[in-house]
C-alpha cells in the first residue's frame, strides 16, 4: 500500500470529483431552469446587498421541491466537492498507515468543521 | 434588467472566463468579479460569494482531470493547506471589520499582481538542494517529463508555510482563490517545479475557497440566482477549454489578450473604488 495515494485513490477522488461536480451541476440546472420559468421576467435587484438566508427555510423550501432551495443544494454539494477530496485524501494516507499525514490532513478537515461552525452570521 | 437578461449576461461572461482561464491556467474566478461589479452593478458581497464558487467550480472541475497524470504533490498540498484554510477562515471572519470600500481595492491590486504573473516566463527549474525539514515532512517528489520520471526537492518549508498563510487570508477576506499566489510562492520560494506548482496549486485553491465559503454561505453571499449562471457557465467553460486546449499548441497570445483585459479591468474597479461612486 506504499503508493496508494499515488495511484488507486486518485483515480477514486476523480470519479468522486466528478460525481461531485455533475450532480451539483444537475441541481443547480433543474433549479435554476425553474425559477427562471417562474420568474424570470422580474425586475433584478442586486445593486444592493441585503442578507437574507436562513438554513431552516432552505431545508423547508427542499421538501416543497422549491427552486431557489435546489439552487442552495446545489451549490452547497459544489462547495463540498473541495472538502470530499481532503477527506478522501485522508484515508489514502491512513490506508498508507501515514500516521504523519493522516494528522495533517485531519487538522484541515477540523479547520474547515469549524469555520462551518463559525459561520453563523455576526 | 430582468433576472432572465442578467442570467444569460453573468452565464455568457463566466463561460468565457471558464474557457479562458482553463486554457490559461489562470482559474475561472479572475473575472467573475469585475464582470458582475463593474458592469452589472452588482453589490461587491455577491461578487464575493460568486467567485468563491466560480473557484471551487474551477478547481473540482481541472481537479478530475488533472488527478489522473498524477503530478499533484498531495503531501506538498495538505502540509500548505492547513496554513490556506486557516488563513482563510480568518480572513472570512475578519472581513465583518473591514471597510466594504477597501475591498474593491484590495482586489484590483491583487488581479493586477496576477495578471502580470500570468505572463512571466515559465523556466523549469530542477532543485536538489538538500531541505532536513522538507526530508522529515517527505514532501520531495517525482514528477515525468517526456516519459522519464525526474526527482525534486523542496527548499523553505517555512517561508513557504507562511506566504500560503498570508494567500488563505486574503483569499477569504476578498474571496478569490489566490491562486497566482500560491505558484508564485511555491515557484520563488519553495522552488516546486512550475508542473507540479499549477497543479497543486489548482487542488489548493478549491480547498482554501472552501474553507471561506461555508463561512458566506451562511451570510448570505452566495446568492442563488447569481450562482447559478456562474457556477454552470464556469464548469462549461472550462470543459470546452479543456478540448481546446489540445488543439490550439500557443495559448500565449490568448494568455496575453487576457492579462490586459484583467488589468484593466483591475484598474477601473480600483479607480472606482477610490473615487467612492457606486
Amino acid at each position: 500500500m506504499k503508493n496508494f495515494t499515488d495511484k488507486a485513490l486518485q483515480v477514486l477522488i476523480g470519479r468522486a470529483l466528478r460525481a461531485g461536480i455533475i450532480i451539483s451541476i444537475s441541481l443547480i440546472l433543474v433549479g435554476g431552469i425553474t425559477y427562471l420559468a417562474q420568474n424570470g421576467e422580474h425586475h433584478s435587484n442586486y445593486e444592493y446587498f441585503t442578507a437574507k438566508i436562513s438554513i431552516s427555510s432552505i431545508l423547508h423550501g427542499l421538501t416543497h421541491f422549491e427552486a431557489l432551495s435546489i439552487i442552495y443544494l446545489g451549490t452547497a454539494i459544489l462547495i463540498g466537492t473541495p472538502v470530499l477530496r481532503v477527506a478522501l485524501s485522508a484515508l489514502g494516507f491512513a490506508l498508507e498507515k501515514d500516521v504523519l499525514y493522516t494528522a495533517i490532513t485531519l487538522i484541515v478537515l477540523m479547520i474547515i468543521l469549524f469555520s462551518v461552525l463559525s459561520g453563523h452570521p455576526a | 434588467m430582468t433576472i432572465i437578461t442578467l442570467t444569460l449576461v453573468i452565464f455568457a461572461g463566466s463561460y468565457f472566463a471558464g474557457l479562458i482561464g482553463s486554457m490559461t491556467g489562470l482559474g475561472g474566478g479572475f473575472i467573475v468579479i469585475p464582470l458582475l461589479t463593474l458592469i452589472l452593478h452588482v453589490d461587491i458581497h455577491y461578487a464575493i460569494g460568486a467567485s468563491l464558487l466560480s473557484v471551487i467550480a474551477t478547481s473540482s472541475g481541472a481537479g478530475a482531470a488533472y488527478v489522473k497524470e498524477g503530478i499533484i504533490n498531495l503531501r506538498l498540498a495538505m502540509f500548505l493547506e492547513i496554513a490556506t484554510t486557516a488563513g482563510a477562515t480568518a480572513g472570512a471572519l475578519f472581513s465583518v471589520y473591514v471597510p466594504t470600500r477597501i475591498i474593491p481595492v484590495l482586489i484590483g491590486i491583487i488581479l493586477i499582481f496576477s495578471s502580470i504573473m500570468s505572463l512571466r516566463k515559465k523556466e523549469e527549474l530542477h532543485c536538489r538542494d538538500f531541505s532536513k525539514f522538507s526530508e522529515r515532512l517527505k514532501l520531495n517528489g517525482t514528477y515525468e517529463v517526456n516519459g522519464q520520471s525526474k526527482d525534486y526537492s523542496i527548499i523553505n518549508v517555512a517561508g513557504g508555510f507562511f506566504s500560503m498563510l498570508f494567500a488563505g487570508v486574503l483569499s477569504g477576506l476578498l474571496g478569490i482563490g489566490s491562486g497566482a499566489l500560491k505558484v508564485f510562492a511555491m515557484d520563488t520560494i519553495m522552488r516546486v517545479p512550475f508542473k507540479v506548482s499549477t497543479t497543486t496549486s489548482n487542488f489548493m485553491i478549491g480547498v482554501t475557497a472552501a474553507a471561506s465559503a461555508v463561512i458566506y454561505f451562511q451570510r448570505g453571499f452566495i446568492d442563488p440566482v447569481i450562482s447559478m449562471p456562474v457556477a454552470v457557465g464556469v464548469i462549461f467553460g472550462s470543459l470546452s477549454g479543456a478540448k481546446l486546449l489540445h488543439r490550439i499548441n500557443s495559448p500565449k497570445i490568448l494568455r496575453l489578450i487576457f492579462s490586459v483585459v484583467v488589468g484593466v479591468l483591475a484598474l477601473q474597479m480600483i479607480y472606482k473604488a477610490i473615487q467612492g461612486g457606486n
